[in-house]
């Protein structure tokens, strides 16, 4: 927005080429609306390269009759070219047309019409630079550089973008400076002529790349700094080619430097490391970058997930890397038992397999997919003897869509229910523990393994949705020795309640201490059929995964009433159990201003120099409490606590939130039958 | 030691028993519980004094907890109120992750009292006063349905708070079991149940969610269960299509044995009765077997008696002793039937609390009413007792404490042994004013001379 605006003013202290620019804008629009059948999406980026073109067109050429059918023929085609170019490109990559459209274009233009005289009847004078303070050499050269972006020579323009960058983004800001003495230097040291290398306008080269590598279509980091700094490097040769190359039609080389450092530096960097890329745009990089660290560590997904192949309390006894069994090939594999409040794995006699907690107690099946292999008729050992000749004993062995097969074993004879072909679903039963193969004592074995035979290596995984016996629920979470862990499975009641439907409205009134009003939020699909609630301008986004109601992405204004949904509530395990369970938020949920800023530049370089993380809590059946704490190397910088009333038929009844000291009251407003 | 006179007496002679168990009574004492020595817990506490270990409940509803949750995932415990309702013992079973179950007014209020949330309560019962069922609808409790009139009077709340109310129902029916308890809700072959579910899943107020079933009381066959799961599955299969209404819950109800001697069975409970990993299997294996894990039902169970019983204690004095006409030796306690309502249905046991030498004896043991009915054991051997004897009867953690009465004698204290050992009053001994607190005696009769 206020990058908008400042752009508009710079372009207005020449009248002549902003209108021209507006000119060309108006002129694409209409060319779109005449040729397409019905009304269409509206595309704002399908409109710059039409109007860098105006803008060439108007630094050149007095606004004219002449001029005026000049913009237009050159707008048409910009537009053209631009739709075409997106298209080809988005088709065989998925690489911007950046403004290679307006380079192509305005190269024509500038070339044609070197043999229209009747042009050049309103050619402009050349305009002399315009300055007013007094600065050093290299200190106007950055300022002048950026004003040459949008055709400028005032030194005025350049004051204006670079504040304009400074609002909208501190790390822009600074790789616009990077990039530029990057450059600058670099090219005044093989030039020998460090005075006129601050006079060359082409360098907005530098800075445009700077920004759109380190921190546009790149997550800021320290590799997108350092790729963009050596693409910064690299560009002194195309800009230096071009520019002799350009000279010899008397044509400046606009942006193709740019165009073609950063078309291949951002190929390369998602060929090489496809994590580094910028995937939605959101407002500015610092926001992405925070979205991307929330996003990673919140969802990213190591290892296959599965379920836990049983139900109730079992304790891990081996995992992986195991001492006893789990070694090479083998060494991903986990054995689970069950224990009582001694640590015992029997009550009475330590002889009889029947004493065992875990002897044919039911195995369900871990993951959905079909029975490849099943092995049933194997003699449980007696306590203590193994079977080395058949060391998996009784299993089940099944495939899943996601390309690996998990193997279940040491199974009870006779106790395996499906057969080889059949199509199990998650938490089915599909056998009883026991002690066959390579099993002194019952215990299951569980293992992932990348092919159906013996020798066929294990694969590393997680188990997914689980408890352990302090209450602690986790989405996700790697085997360890003594673990005590329980599947869990999710309450009919809070699906149901959980379960928000297209159209669905709610009302809500929103008192924090100062005023109270009411609002209306509804549930609505965004154009990418992803469900949010809906806001005024604000969206929410949520899913439920597995078992858990979760936001994961919030649009909108810095406060609405979503915004505190998003606070308060991360994510809700939709169980009966009274679990405790983390998550943790983008800062832009939990932080405003200066401090939100300062971490985000600091975390472009080292993510773990802040954390995010909220604690939750069951209180009741129906209720909760989350408490978000902000840290910046490892001291607390922000701090909410919300308590949150689950209603009884859908969604939420009361929210309280507690913040800096005042207190947010949010509350269901009872709908009339 | 110094031994007490005891005056000779002729015994018949029971060869068989003495060889088998020698003298029969070293197997009968109980001088310790959970550590703590019966005659410390007397002295301080007095006699009689009901004696409740931590220690036995805790590991009992974890046993349970561990044995139906490796069966069946979705199992929560309800705790059945009316077998104890003591705020502490209750308390304990809660932070055991136990919701409860109540049956009136009075343990509703109870159970909110102690600090257990409306949807945290299984309202059950005949008969639901309107006031108390207003406030559990409002609380979101889980309300299960007896009757047809109920039906109506839980519409007419619906109505009144403009609200569409969860409800399940409670469905009788034949498992196999004698008696088959039919008074308590919806009998379920005669097709009655359904048309109650029918009823109900046509009111615009009320949402059908669950299903419950509490087929009686010390059950002592796994069959039944497994019948009455198939039927419960079978009842919420059938209302799911032909209804379209989504079954949440079902509610097995308690039922399963607890180690007290039922009256007239001759072999021990041991013998007779199932184990807890034997009925977690029977209903385990039969929902997993008949429900897709999608639809997995959340499955409450309402245990009573088998999970308290064995926690509980009374220890009582032999006041007196007297031989009758036919040369039987009774002794004269100073608890009776006011505190032993289950021996109604239970001999239960009883074993000398300090150590005592002698031959066994067969004797009956009498209550102190002032009532011919007031007898506790009508044949139990045990050695010669002198008066100030400490007796111990256990299991008599169900019930008892709740069914107890004020009648001649004063309740007396209720303590409870915590895990390490510490010995504390959960309930004090009543006095005069506790039992005349309500009473009102009009002015005009306060004068009188005599
Ligand atoms: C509805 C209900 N649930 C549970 C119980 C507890 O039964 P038990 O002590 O036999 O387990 C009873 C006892 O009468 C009951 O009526």
């Amino acid at each position: 927005m206020i990058l908008g605006v400042l752009i508009a003013v710079a372009t207005f202290v020449d009248l002549n080429t902003g209108l021209c620019g507006i000119i060309a804008i108006g002129t694409a629009a209409l060319f779109r609306i005449i040729t397409k059948p019905s009304k269409g999406g509206y595309h704002p980026f399908d409109y710059y390269n039409p109007l860098l073109v105006g803008l060439s067109i108007g630094v050149r050429f007095k606004l004219s009759l002449l001029t005026f059918i000049l913009i237009l023929a050159s707008a048409i085609l910009t537009y053209v070219l631009t739709v075409v170019l997106k298209n080809l490109l988005g088709k065989y990559t998925a690489l911007p047309v950046l403004s290679l459209p307006f380079v192509i274009v305005s190269s024509m233009v500038y070339l044609a019409t070197l043999r229209s005289s009747n042009l050049f009847a309103n050619v402009l004078i050349y305009h002399s630079p315009v300055t007013y303070f007094d600065l050093p050499i290299w200190i106007n050269g950055y300022f002048f550089s950026l004003g040459a972006i949008f055709f400028s020579k005032n030194i005025i323009v350049g004051y204006l973008i670079s504040g304009a960058l400074l609002i909208h983004s501190r790390i822009m800001f600074f790789l616009s400076i990077a990039g530029y003495y990057t450059g600058a230097l670099v090219t005044g040291e093989f030039n020998a002529a460090h005075t006129t290398t601050y006079q060359d306008m082409n360098y907005f080269n530098y800075i445009l790349i700077a920004i759109a590598i380190g921190s546009i279509y790149l997550i800021p980091s320290i590799k997108s700094y350092v790729i963009a700094l050596f693409a910064v490097l690299g560009s002194y040769v195309v800009l230096g080619a071009t520019e002799v190359l350009f000279q010899n039609f008397s044509l400046p080389v606009f942006t193709l430097p740019f165009n073609i450092t950063v078309l291949f530096f951002i190929y390369y960097s998602s060929i090489i490391n496809s994590r580094l890329s910028t995937y939605t745009y959101l407002k500015n990089p610092e926001s992405n970058l925070d979205y991307h660290i929330n996003y990673t560590k919140r969802f990213e997904l190591t290892f296959p997930g599965i379920a836990l192949p049983f139900s109730g309390e079992w304790t891990i006894s081996q995992a992986f890397n195991g001492l006893i069994t789990h070694k090479g090939l083998w060494r991903y594999g986990v054995d689970f038992v069950i224990e009582d409040e001694q640590n015992q794995q029997f009550s009475g006699s330590a002889d009889v397999l029947k004493n065992y907690y875990a002897f044919s107690k039911p195995v369900l099946s871990p993951i959905a997919g079909n029975v490849v292999e099943v092995i049933n008729n194997i003699e449980d050992n007696a306590v203590g003897s193994i079977n080395r000749e058949d060391n998996w004993g009784n299993y089940v062995l099944i495939y899943d869509l996601r390309g690996f097969y998990v193997k279940v074993c040491h199974l009870e004879m006779g106790s395996v229910i499906p057969a080889t072909g059949a199509y199990v679903t998650v938490g089915q039963k599909i056998g009883c523990c026991g002690n066959s193969g390579y099993s002194p004592t019952p215990h299951i074995h569980i293992q992932l393994q990348t092919g159906v035979n013996n020798n066929h290596p294990t694969i590393e995984f997680q188990f997914e949705q689980v408890a352990d016996n302090n209450s602690n629920f986790f989405n996700r979470i790697t085997p360890e020795k003594d673990m005590v862990l329980t599947p869990v499975f999710s309450s009919k009641k809070k699906k149901r309640i959980f379960e928000l439907l297209l159209g669905d409205l709610m009302e809500f009134s929103i008192d924090d201490g100062n005023s109270k009003k009411n609002e209306t939020i509804e549930v609505i699909l965004d154009e990418n059929g992803a469900s949010c609630l809906k806001c005024g301008a604000a969206l929410l986004y949520f899913e439920v995964h597995k078992n858990v109601f979760r936001f994961y992405k919030y649009f909108g204004p810095t406060s609405s009433i979503l915004k505190y949904f998003f606070h308060a509530i991360p994510s809700i395990p939709l169980c009966d159990n009274n679990l405790i369970w983390t998550d943790r938020l983008s800062l832009n949920i939990s932080l405003r201003g200066f401090m939100k800023n300062f971490i985000l530049i600091l975390q472009s370089f080292y993510w773990d120099i802040a954390d995010n993380n909220v604690n939750c809590k069951f209180t009741g059946n129906y209720k909760f409490e989350t408490h978000n704490i902000t840290r910046l190397l490892s001291r607390e910088v922000g701090s909410t606590k919300s308590e949150v009333k689950i209603h009884d038929k859908k969604f939420i009844e009361h929210i309280r939130i507690q913040k800096n000291g005042s207190i947010i009251n949010i509350n269901r407003i009872k709908e009339k039958n | 030691m110094k031994r007490t006179y005891e005056k000779p007496i002729f015994l018949e002679q029971n060869v068989g028993f003495a060889n088998k168990f020698q003298s029969g009574y070293y197997e009968k004492m109980t001088t310790k519980i959970d550590g703590v020595p019966v005659k410390d817990i007397m002295d301080n506490f007095g006699s009689p004094v009901f004696v409740f270990s931590e220690k036995t409940i805790r590991e009992t509803i974890r046993k349970y907890n561990r044995a139906f949750k490796t069966y069946y995932p979705k199992i929560v415990f309800a705790w059945s109120y009316k077998t104890n309702y003591l705020g502490a013992i209750c308390s304990v079973l809660h932070t055991e992750g136990s919701i409860a179950e109540v049956v009136s007014e009075f343990e509703y209020e109870k159970a909110r009292n102690i600090g257990v949330s409306g949807d945290r309560i299984i309202f059950n019962g005949p008969y639901k006063r309107s006031g108390i069922l207003k406030q559990a609808v409002e609380e979101n409790a889980i309300i299960n349905i007896d009757n047809f009139d109920e039906i109506y009077r839980i519409e007419e709340i619906a109505l009144q708070l403009n609200k569409k109310i969860d409800v399940g129902i409670r469905i009788n029916m034949n498992s196999g079991i004698y008696p088959q308890w039919t008074r308590f809700g919806f009998n379920y072959e005669s097709g009655q149940a359904f048309s109650a579910a029918k009823r109900i899943a046509k009111s615009e107020n009320l949402n059908l969610n669950g299903i419950h079933c509490h087929m009686g009381t010390y059950i002592v066959t796994t069959k039944a269960y497994m019948v009455e799961t198939v039927k419960l599955v079978e009842f919420m299969k059938i209302l799911e299509h032909q209804l379209e209404v989504d079954i949440e819950y079902l509610d097995l109800g308690g039922g399963f044995p607890s180690k007290n001697r039922l009256k007239g069975v001759y072999l021990p409970p041991d013998f007779t009765a199932p184990t807890i990993e034997e009925y977690a299997k029977a209903i385990g294996e039969t929902l997993l077997a008949n429900v897709s894990p999608e639809k997995f039902p959340t499955v409450y169970l309402e245990s009573g008696r088998s999970i308290i019983d064995e926690s509980g204690y009374l220890l009582t004095s032999v006041t007196a002793s007297k031989r009758l006409l036919d040369g039987r030796k009774t002794y004269i306690l100073d608890a009776g039937v006011n505190f032993l309502f289950t021996t109604t249905w239970y001999d239960i046991p009883v074993k000398v609390g300090i150590e005592i030498e002698g031959p066994a004896e067969d004797v009956t043991l009498y209550g102190p009413l002032c009532m011919n009915i007031d007898v506790v054991r009508e044949n139990v051997k045990l050695p010669p007792l002198s008066p100030g004897t400490p007796l111990v009867f256990n299991p008599v953690g169900a019930y008892c404490v709740t069914q107890w009465m004020q009648f001649i004698e004063y309740r007396p204290n209720v303590v409870m042994i915590s895990e390490s050992g510490e010995v504390e009053i959960i309930r004090e001994a009543e006095t005069l004013e506790d039992v005349i607190a309500r009473e009102r005696i009009p002015e005009r009769l306060t004068k009188f001379e005599l």
